[in-house]
């Protein structure tokens, strides 16, 4: 399976995913990453922190973004209908 | 030294129950990811890490996995009362290492025929209680950074590392969070200076500063562990 890294973007702040993990496909990457954000939000949200201009960028093995998918698009009422 | 000695809980035997019970010991290693009792089977051995570090795990249908406690050398994995007594929560080796094992019937009879033994597992039992409860509130009102903090030190409190091997799947997994979040965690930790973090492995810098932002979820159950543990079994 090939491996994707979940990189975070927080404004300038780059935080960045060393290990990566193994996905069978990009759709199970952006799921991922949905999810993650869904629970990084939720605890910031009850830290009292701000969660604005925060995005994965999801880079392959050669270091390529393949898909970028902000915080605001991982909410459940976006346009997107995830569940 | 007594090959019991690295153990804090065995260290509180009296000399003459450690006599008999030590011949009972087998001394194995613990491997990374193994899983030493499951939910729900019996309990074939008791294990008394030396330098293995363990995580009690409760198992349910509907989510994976979650860490409700650990323990290394201040403790002990799940006892029996009687043969054939089972568990209902996986532990699992994370810190590689040796531990002492015995099988479950000579540690059942032992346990009503040495009185030191009987206390001090009592006693233990107790301290872990109050760990267990401590990992409820740690779950139920803290943020996942001070959740990883207090993982943290209560792992580097049973290792004598200065590297914690740290792989954020692990970390993850533990505290039922997804990578990311540990990611996130380790970001923010590391950038008040109270860690530094390298792939896999965590090194912590300033214990006073980790501490701090575990809050009260670490601590009161360290300080309950010493007061339980520090007194001296009755000997009579």
């Amino acid at each position: 399976m090939p491996r994707y890294f979940l990189h975070q973007r927080h404004r300038d702040e780059i935080i960045e995913d060393l290990d990566g993990a193994e996905f069978p496909d990009l759709e199970a990457v952006r799921q991922e990453a949905v999810l993650a954000a869904r629970e990084i939000m939720s605890d910031r949200l009850r830290s009292g922190l701000e969660m604005n201009h925060s995005w994965f960028e999801i880079t392959d093995e050669d270091g390529k973004v393949v898909l970028r998918l902000s915080f605001a698009e991982a909410l459940p009422h976006s346009e997107r209908g995830d569940r | 030294m007594s090959r019991t000695e690295p153990n804090r809980l065995l260290r509180k035997l009296t000399p003459d129950d450690l006599a008999i019970f030590e011949p009972e010991l087998e001394e194995v290693i613990l491997t990374k990811g193994q899983m030493i009792l499951d939910a729900g089977h019996e309990v074939d051995h008791v294990y008394f890490p030396l330098d293995s570090v363990c995580a009690v795990l409760a198992v349910t249908e509907a989510q994976s996995p979650i860490e409700v406690g650990m323990f290394g050398n201040e403790g002990m994995s799940n006892m029996v009362v009687r043969p054939g007594d089972r568990t209902f929560f996986r532990t699992v080796c994370f810190i590689p290492g040796r531990a002492l094992r015995i099988s479950a019937a000579p540690f059942a009879r032992l346990l009503s025929e040495l009185r030191s033994l009987n206390e001090m597992t009592l006693r233990y039992k107790d301290a872990a209680a109050i760990q267990f409860g401590y990992a409820a509130y740690a779950h139920g009102v803290f943020s996942i950074e001070a959740r990883l903090a207090r993982w943290l030190l209560m792992t580097a409190d049973r290792v004598h590392l200065g590297d914690l091997p740290v792989i954020h799947d692990l970390a993850a997994s533990m505290l039922s969070v997804r990578r990311s979040g540990v990611t996130t965690a380790i970001h923010v930790i590391e950038g008040t200076g109270a860690i530094k973090a390298t792939r896999g492995l965590v090194t912590i810098r300033n214990r006073e500063k980790l501490e701090d932002i575990a809050g009260d979820c670490y601590g009161p159950p360290e300080q309950a562990y010493e007061f339980i543990m520090g007194q001296q079994p009755d000997s009579h």
